[in-house]
């Protein structure tokens, strides 16, 4: 388990690292170039997973908004899966629901740009 | 793929040009691996997508989540694919490896998905900036 104070930096963007966090106590705020994106408070959130299974720098910088309690798991999700299955399903669900949303998003979008380039170009 | 293969992994399906391998709305059986041929992704019958490439893993979403097919997945070709009956709890217990891939896939999904979003978000801000200058004022 890690401790936080308040204004901590968890992890910062840019950085590459294998590790998924699980909120335990406290509150957790995603920023990009200064501007909060969102944060955390529910416990057992799992955040960081992106990068974590990309392998990938992270794209935000996770910071402590208060004092607070997290459990990293640094050896893979791989591994994850294996030693916790019922983390790797919430992990899935999560995931499969943002792209279906996500997805979505974008398809509404293209439609929205579509039709505006159309409107153009009468 | 032989008869060890559908005993333990699922059902071969062969279908003509055409076929529909899975219909919007239908109940979700499990998930497909593709094994040859062609198969398009459609929605409100408009194509969306095209997968060719032998072991594209299709329909995981519908599986993970429970719930209805959210696209129609139709054969362009002759095409043969495994149909996977399992359900998440399962799948995580008796297949990691393959979690461990979809896992992957939806991440990196989620990550170019997002990244389109926002791209396409500033092409039609920039787009309205060109259509109305007028609202970049909004409040003065």
């Amino acid at each position: 388990m890690k401790v936080y104070k308040k204004g901590d930096i968890i992890a910062s963007e840019g950085t590459v690292s294998n590790e998924f966090y699980f909120l335990i106590e406290g509150k957790v705020g995603a920023f990009k170039d200064d501007k909060k994106i969102s944060d955390y408070s529910r416990k057992g959130t799992i955040f960081g997973e992106l990068a974590a299974i990309l392998k990938r720098p992270r794209s935000l910088t996770l910071v402590a908004l208060e004092d607070t309690k997290i459990l990293a798991f640094d050896r893979g999700y791989q591994e994850l899966i294996i030693k916790h299955p019922e983390f790797a399903k919430k992990i899935l669900i999560n995931l499969a629901e943002r792209v279906s949303a996500t997805t979505d998003k974008l398809w509404n979008i293209k439609v929205i740009i579509n039709e505006s380039f159309h409107e153009q170009n009468k | 793929m032989d008869n060890i293969t559908e005993k333990y992994f699922g059902e071969i399906l062969n279908r003509k040009q055409g076929d529909s391998i899975a219909r919007e709305g239908a109940p979700s059986q499990g998930f497909y691996i593709l094994i040859s041929g062609k198969v398009g992704v459609y929605k409100n019958k408009i194509k969306i997508a095209e997968f060719t490439e032998q072991g594209t893993v299709m329909g995981e979403i519908g599986m993970i989540l429970n719930k209805p097919r959210t696209a129609s997945l139709i054969a362009m070709e002759s095409t043969s694919v495994l149909n996977v009956k399992t359900d998440i709890d399962e799948l995580i217990i008796k297949f990691p490896g393959i979690t461990a891939n979809l896992m992957y896939n939806l991440a990196d999904r989620l990550y170019n998905t997002t990244d389109n979003y926002v791209t396409s978000i500033k092409l039609l801000e920039e787009e309205f900036a060109l259509l109305y200058p007028g609202d970049k004022n909004e409040g003065i």
